[in-house]
């Protein structure tokens, strides 16, 4: 592309994500020119076209609403080869030989390596993966910190920043995402905030299911609790309300939460934040324009090693080219679009391993939160199905002594009954006492029902149906890697990306140590336990030995795509310096979570908004002044 | 949160075609339809693609689904009334329903285009089933007495609870067969109207998932009684 036509700006953002809309709109109310290049398909006038897709999904998975289209005409899985911007489904996470397996090219976007699935799945659209929960957790100072804190895991670094330099941005993140909480129930394991400091909304309430599990641990002993080694009394596991981007009143134009249970995968009242919010808020400061349907496909690096502009293909009606030339670059594409386009920016050789990666550590150290799922029917109506999907979560054992031999967790609360862990409830429940089958495993008889039978069991089933989950803590692994794929290209002609991934031993304990606390916590609440084991042939599944019996775990992914681009305080063994600029190119940003060096077991959205807040304000200050 | 692999989905199920032969049923049926032509003028005309849908034909649709669901029939259809006769319900007499929504009317064109001959039977035995305590007992007993009318009901069922179609072949299939084709397992959503009508979670004391009609923190509190929702 000649360089006389490309598009010039102050500030080229690569993504209309979270990150890169809350760059974008720093930027623009500072009056500073900027152009978003965003892959997919453009902010909709409103959500009607979402909620449609959404309500007709057999599979309401978590990108039901949003295109691209996640089946062709005929049923089948869309095919990753023609799409221009392509993403993974959880659909496309099953098991070999059948639909949706996951080492199938033609149904899975990503080009997965193995030895096992990376299980997160993202979407390409403007606004970005906005099918998230919508929970708002700071990170626990120790986090920053899992290198001189727990020195006896290797995998470990600490980030080059700490808790302290980021407290103020996570307010000012909780303020443009608009968070709802109670500021003391937060102050655990050493977090603080500033003097005066208010959360923007009062907490959204506790459901009745938090209560349940409240009441349970209210009884938990010293020796009950031995196996965690806490060394703490167990009077300090206890249920906390979760911040949320979730409006407990009105706030920005937007109304209180209605409890529609559907965060995931769409509000239908935008009482959650999602980006397109923030996207509005930075096109109406009239400089802030976004060119959706354009995919950045070449980073160009000048002969003074600054980026000198980005090639993009637009593939809004017919097929152009294009680049856009700005003073500073921004790549906010997510975890594994940011590294595959900095790999693909190979300059005709001069960058043959990359962009931005003389530390060859780019790609490197995914990580999730491996998500290990327990679900049972409670003694007493629970009513599930009611308000927020999650309200609550233990986090009090996200730091400890045990850090040094395995992963820590979370612990999140489903409100959502057995909505997704049965293969997707109310239907599969009321299909099982209907027509006489028993997947869900509560219709053992298996009997056919009728009229008040029918609705006496059904809502005996349901209010009972109680859910948990344990984000698990992962390490950085360097063998974890988004690498380009040679043989499997996308619908524009660009490489796709190839996964390898694995759970270190550090991180399957933290699992295991997950499923003895959900042993514990269902003896306490008086869970019958329904948790299946997953079939021999799941790759998700690996054996361990708990108490001298051989055990069958597995795992699901949490959507938290982590740790490709880290963030550290030297060039050789990190992507960018602590204000996400790139150590190889000046004027090159990489945001979002592939900065992490560590994964921790917090959510990362708002870790991710506090360092894109406090990158813009770099920019503003010391690029662009 | 997460993601957990769903199982096999189909975006569309291939609704099957009408291969029920019309039978003497029907014709009964219209013909008696017929005589209640003038009464359904009065509340309007009604959509009715696939045969002549009378008013009574929807005042036995909803007592049949009343019936079958063990949801009160004024839930399944606001301003539904059935008006007692010396013997049985009044057919004339009795009042459809007069919701906004409708979504009976939506779910009997669906039926009588996929199944027509099997739901007029089904509406028969509906008419045919004495006054009783039990009447919504004597459907139910009587809709199972061949594989047709129950597969059909629990189709109708399943599309009350769920606001989608489970084809009585594919419940057949999935209840009969030792290893099912996997396509039996496939469902298709009526309408989005119908995902935010289905029952499913109102019987659990919620409501649709991604369709609330509460307010802010009603999660907090315990729910109403069940029948405030079912009305039964």
């Amino acid at each position: 592309m000649a360089a006389e036509t490309c598009i010039e700006c102050d500030v080229a953002i690569v993504g209309a994500g979270f990150a890169g809309a809350l760059i974008a709109n720093e930027l623009g109310k500072a009056r500073k020119k900027v152009v978003i290049l965003e892959a997919g398909d453009p902010v909709p006038p409103n959500i009607n076209d979402f909620m449609r897709r959404f309500y007709m999904a057999s599979a309401k998975v978590p990108e039901s609403p949003y295109t691209p289209e996640i089946f062709d005409a005929a049923g089948n899985l869309s095919d990753p080869s023609k799409m221009n911007a392509g993403r993974p489904t959880v659909l496309s996470l099953l098991r070999k030989g059948g639909f949706g397996d996951w080492t199938d090219p033609k149904q899975s976007y990503l080009i997965q390596k193995g030895p096992r699935p990376f299980a997160s799945t993202y979407d390409r659209i403007a606004g970005g993966t906005a099918h998230w929960l919508g929970t708002c957790l700071r990170f626990v100072p120790a986090d920053f910190k899992m290198k001189t804190n727990y020195p006896s895991v290797p995998q470990f670094v600490d980030w080059p920043i700490g808790y302290d330099d980021l407290n103020d941005w996570y307010g000012k993140a909780e303020e443009e995402l608009g968070v709802s909480a109670d500021l003391e129930e937060q102050k655990y394991l050493g977090i603080q905030f500033p003097a005066n400091y208010k959360y923007p909304m009062p907490k959204i309430p506790s459901s009745l299911v938090d209560l349940a599990v409240a009441d349970a641990l209210k009884s938990l002993s010293e020796d009950e609790t031995k196996f965690l080694e806490m060394e703490r009394p167990p009077t300090e596991i206890r249920v906390r309300n979760l911040p949320a981007a979730r409006n407990s009143q009105p706030y920005k134009n937007r109304r209180a939460c209605a409890g529609n249970t559907n965060c995931i995968p769409i509000c239908p009242i935008q009482a959650k934040y999602d980006p397109t919010m923030t996207l509005n808020d930075a096109t109406n400061t009239g400089f802030v324009q976004i060119m959706d349907r354009t995919v950045a496909s070449d980073i160009v690096v000048g002969e003074n090693g600054r980026i000198s502009q980005i090639n993009f293909i637009r593939h809004a009606g017919p097929r152009t080219s294009g680049c856009v030339k700005a003073k500073i670059y921004v790549i906010a594409a997510n975890g594994i679009e940011t590294p595959r386009l900095l790999l693909m920016s190979k300059n005709g050789g001069r960058t043959a391993n990359g962009v931005a990666n003389s530390s060859d550590m780019v790609g490197r150290n995914l990580m999730d939160h491996p998500y290990y799922v327990a679900w049972g029917l409670t003694p007493k109506p629970v009513y599930p199905y009611r308000g927020p999907l999650i309200t609550s979560g233990i986090g009090d054992l996200c730091d400890g002594p045990f850090r040094a031999k395995r992963g820590a967790f979370r612990i999140d609360i489903g409100n959502e009954g057995w909505n997704f862990v049965v293969g997707g409830d109310p239907n599969v429940t009321t299909l099982d006492l209907v027509n006489g089958l028993n997947k869900s495993k509560v219709n053992v008889g298996n009997e056919a029902l009728f009229g008040k039978k029918l609705v006496e069991t059904l809502s005996d089933k349901f209010t009972h149906q109680f859910r948990v989950g344990f984000l698990v803590e992962q390490t950085p692994d360097l063998d974890n890697r988004v690498t380009l794929s040679e043989s499997f290209r996308d619908g524009l002609g660009l490489p796709r990306p190839e996964i390898s991934y694995d759970l270190s031993d550090y991180t399957r304990q933290g699992i295991v140590a997950a499923h003895r606390m959900k042993t514990l916590l269902f003896k306490k609440m008086g869970v019958n336990d329904f948790t299946e084991t997953v079939p021999k042939d799941e790759p998700t599944r690996f054996d361990v030995l708990i108490d001298d019996k051989i055990v069958s775990l597995s795992y699901v992914g949490a959507g938290h795509i982590m740790g490709t681009c880290r963030m550290g305080s030297n060039k050789d063994s990190s992507v960018v310096n602590s204000d996400q600029r790139s150590w190889d190119h000046d004027n090159l940003y990489v945001v979002g979570s592939s900065t992490f060096p560590t994964g921790a077991t917090a959510n990362p959205t708002l870790t991710i908004a506090a360092l894109s807040l406090r990158t813009a304000n770099k920019i503003l200050r010391e690029d662009l002044r | 949160m997460s993601h957990l692999p769903y199982p096999r989905p189909k975006s569309i199920a291939q609704g099957k075609k009408e291969d029920e032969m019309v039978g003497a049923f029907t014709r009964r049926t219209v013909l008696a339809g017929a005589a209640a032509a003038t009464a359904a003028m009065s509340v309007g005309a009604v959509d009715s693609p696939a045969s002549a849908q009378t008013r009574q034909d929807m005042i036995l649709f909803v007592l049949l689904s009343g019936a079958l669901t063990g949801i009160a029939e004024a839930k399944l259809a606001p301003g539904f009334r059935a008006v007692p006769s010396l013997t049985d319900i009044d057919l004339e007499k009795s009042e459809p329903g007069s919701d906004p929504v409708d979504i009976k009317q939506e779910y009997f064109n669906w039926v009588n285009k996929k199944r027509q001959a099997t739901l007029r039977r089904l509406l028969q035995i509906t008419k045919d089933s004495p006054k009783s305590s039990d009447r919504s007992q004597a459907i139910i007993d009587k809709v199972q007495a061949t594989p047709d009318t129950k597969y059909l009901a629990r189709s109708i069922v399943l599309m009350w609870y769920l606001g989608a179609w489970y084809d009585p072949d594919n419940l057949r299939a999935l209840a009969e067969l030792p290893n099912p084709p996997a396509k039996a397992s496939s469902f298709e959503v009526i309408s989005p109207k119908a995902y935010t009508q289905g029952w499913a979670l109102r019987v659990a004391q919620a409501h649709p998932m991604g369709f609330s009609e509460m307010q802010f923190g009603y999660w907090a509190r315990p729910p109403s009684p069940r029948t405030d929702f079912i009305g039964n």
